[in-house]
């Protein structure tokens, strides 16, 4: 389960102030695939990292496992994987060195460790290249193993910014089974697109976010039912038209 | 802090920085292969312009007595060239000035009558013989000692006869003796001469080597957008720094150690490879002094360490680390390189001079000089404060989002 209430974030690059999330809330449900989806620069990202703990809001409350991430982010990281489409592998390390370092952060202790990774590895095939240097891999390799470094300690919550992006189709294609089957494992899943079609075909709730705020939020059979016909691109193109014609 | 994160977190960085083909370089060849062959080749090419003096045929001009005198064929006895002086163009000063005469002898107008005017005491002050040589010209020095030698030596022989002929002993022209005696042992007399330089080569290598991994696990790694999986994790931003950190010290720490290894493989092996090098480079550097100056540079690694990490957090990319390191290494290097010069001595000025200290203390070291152990410790704390100091500005660093998160 992950909260987010009020969270406000802002931004000082220079001289300007960018609010990045004004008012911003939301809520992502165990068991589901949860898309946030917006623009670029509308604030995926950031909203992410602050889940994650990478950042720190400027206020609102954020909640992650029934855990408050602000307060205790040390705690929080335990219960969450996170992966984003630009994240990469150190290229002298070996999948298993790899997965064995982040494994012993996240303080698991080596037999489980070891029956973790070879878990994952047949989960995701990657056997045959489990010892073999990262820098000599295919993209689609290094992907997979991506994943796996993000849920090596087997998180409840997985959160991924933009996994997909950059990858061809067969390797976006593992992204996608991977969200799919974590969503069926009764897992949190959130993770943030630009692109819609891509959000209507993997997940149960919507979130739409556009300079920072909260546009909608539901799930996407609900959204469906209130605008039939129209594609997710048709509704969202519709609600940035509303909000900014909407005074403020 | 966590020691289980920050274990893993060093042995991680160290495995990686180990698998880097430019850790190597920075590590262990340049100190290995590299200080030996300098050393080597400023050694040789010392030695090879000393024998080339030596050897050279030095030309000389004297002026002012006939080829026929006594004296005159004391200094043609010599070997040097003599030049003709009915073949000199100008003045004998302007010839050794023009690299045309190694050395020019001016004698006075009527110099034998002048002295022995001086004997029978008809004259008050004696007459004034003139060397004209190039103290930059090793060659032209070699021609004055030489002659000076025999003028003094022809002049000491004119006093003791003069003596005798008045019925008096000869020695009488000393009577005491001189004897200096250097108290300073052999293996200090070397390591004086090359202390200086040894302790600049070891500050210059320990700071290049701890330039790369800073960089590298800084920098290199937001570059290589690596950085976000690691401060996902439980890994607290203290394991993050302190990890790295050691990382960065053991890795400069060992370039250090391979440095002196290799200097005193390199001291101890000239003197018998290289004919004539002996009393340069005959110079023992025991496991006392490889351990002390190791312990006394482990604050100062740390004080490289940190300030590196500092720039390579700040930087956005890895050539932007590198273009501000470059100022940053002039600034170091400079007041090593003062340490260098002669009159610099620990003081309680100095010692208050950050790197220039430290370069002073390991000179001391190197020389064997155990007196300044107390003038040590004190730098040591210093240099270890000034380290921790730096360390708490790359921990704030490290958790200032605007920092880490630069775009
Ligand atoms: N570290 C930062 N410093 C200053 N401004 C930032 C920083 N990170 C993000 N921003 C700004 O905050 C706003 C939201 O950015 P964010 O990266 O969250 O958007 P996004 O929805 O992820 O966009 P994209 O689809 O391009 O990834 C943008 O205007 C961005 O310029
Ligand atoms: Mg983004």
């Amino acid at each position: 389960m992950i909260r987010l209430e009020q969270v406000h974030k802002c931004f000082r690059s220079g001289k300007k102030d960018v609010q990045a999330l004004v008012d911003f809330s939301m809520e992502v449900k165990p068991g589901l695939v949860y898309g946030l989806l917006g623009p670029n620069g509308a604030g995926k990202t950031t909203a992410l990292r602050i889940i994650a703990t990478l950042l720190k809001p400027d206020a609102g409350v954020v909640t992650v496992n029934e855990l408050d991430a602000r307060r205790d982010p040390g705690q929080a990281r335990r219960h969450i994987g996170f992966l984003t489409g630009d994240t990469k592998l150190y290229d002298r390390l070996t999948p298993r060195e790899t997965l064995r370092y982040f494994g012993s952060l996240y303080e698991m202790i080596p037999g489980e460790l070891d029956g973790r990774i070879a878990e994952l590895a047949r989960m995701l095939q990657m056997d045959d290249y489990l010892d073999r240097r990262m820098g000599r891999l295919s993209t689609g390799q290094k992907q997979k193993l991506s994943i796996a470094r993000a849920v090596i300690h087997n998180p409840a919550v997985i959160v991924l910014d933009e996994p997909t992006s950059g990858l061809d189709v067969i390797a976006s294609r593992n992204v996608v089974e991977f969200i799919l089957q974590s969503g069926s494992e009764g897992k949190t899943v959130l993770f943030s697109t630009h692109i819609l079609s891509e959000a209507e075909r993997i997940c149960q709730d919507i979130g739409m976010i556009h300079l920072g705020r909260m546009l909608l939020e539901d799930s996407l059979s609900t959204i469906k039912a209130v605008h039939p016909g129209n594609t997710l691109e048709d509704i969202f193109l519709e609600l940035v038209e509303n909000h900014e014609e909407e005074p403020q | 802090m966590n020691v289980s994160k920050v274990t893993a977190i060093f042995r991680k960085e160290l495995k990686d920085m180990l698998r880097d083909r430019r850790t190597m370089i920075s590590m262990i060849v340049i100190p290995a292969l590299a200080i030996p062959l300098l050393i080597f080749v400023i050694a040789s090419f010392s030695m090879s312009k000393a024998r080339q003096a030596e050897e050279a045929e030095k030309t000389i001009a004297i002026v002012g007595i006939p080829e026929s005198s006594l004296l005159y064929e004391a200094i043609a006895a010599t070997g040097m060239n003599i030049a003709r002086n009915d073949t000199l163009a100008s003045a004998p000063n302007l010839l050794v000035l023009d690299k045309k005469l190694d050395l020019a002898v001016e004698f006075p107008p009527g110099f034998e009558g002048s002295v022995q005017e001086f004997f029978a005491n008809r004259l008050e002050t004696p007459p004034e013989v003139v060397l004209y040589y190039n103290e930059s010209r090793l060659i032209s020095e070699m021609a004055l000692r030489t002659v000076r030698a025999v003028l003094q030596e022809n002049r000491t022989n004119r006093t003791g006869e003069y003596l005798e002929s008045k019925g008096l002993r000869a020695d009488l022209l000393y009577p005491f003796h001189l004897q200096s005696n250097n108290v300073m042992p052999p293996e200090q007399q070397a390591g004086s001469q090359l202390g200086r330089i040894i302790a600049y080569i070891v500050m210059i290598l320990m700071l290049t080597g701890s330039a790369y991994p800073a960089l590298d696990l800084t920098v290199g790694e937001k570059e290589r957008q690596t950085l976000e999986t690691l401060l996902v994790t439980p890994a607290g931003r203290t394991d993050i720094v302190i990890g790295k950190f050691l990382t960065i010290l053991v890795i400069s720490l060992m370039a250090t150690l391979i440095t002196i290894i290799s200097l005193t493989v390199t001291m101890t092996q000239a003197g018998s490879l290289m004919k004539g090098a002996g009393d340069l480079l005959s110079f023992q550097i025991g496991p006392r002094v490889i351990i002390s100056v190791l312990v006394f540079l482990i604050p100062v690694g740390m004080f490289f360490s940190a300030l590196l990490m500092a720039v390579g957090i700040y930087a956005r990319t890895m050539k932007e680390g590198q273009s501000y390191s470059q100022p940053l290494f002039m600034l170091m290097i400079l007041p090593a390189a003062m340490s260098m010069l002669p009159g610099m001595e620990l003081s309680l000025k100095t010692i208050f001079m950050p790197v220039v200290n430290a370069s002073l203390v390991i000179r001391e070291l190197f020389m064997q000089n155990w007196s300044i152990l107390p003038t040590a410790a004190a730098v040591f704390g210093l240099n270890l404060l000034m380290a921790a100091l730096l360390l708490w500005v790359v921990y704030r660093m490290f958790h200032r989002e605007s920092v880490l998160f630069r775009s």
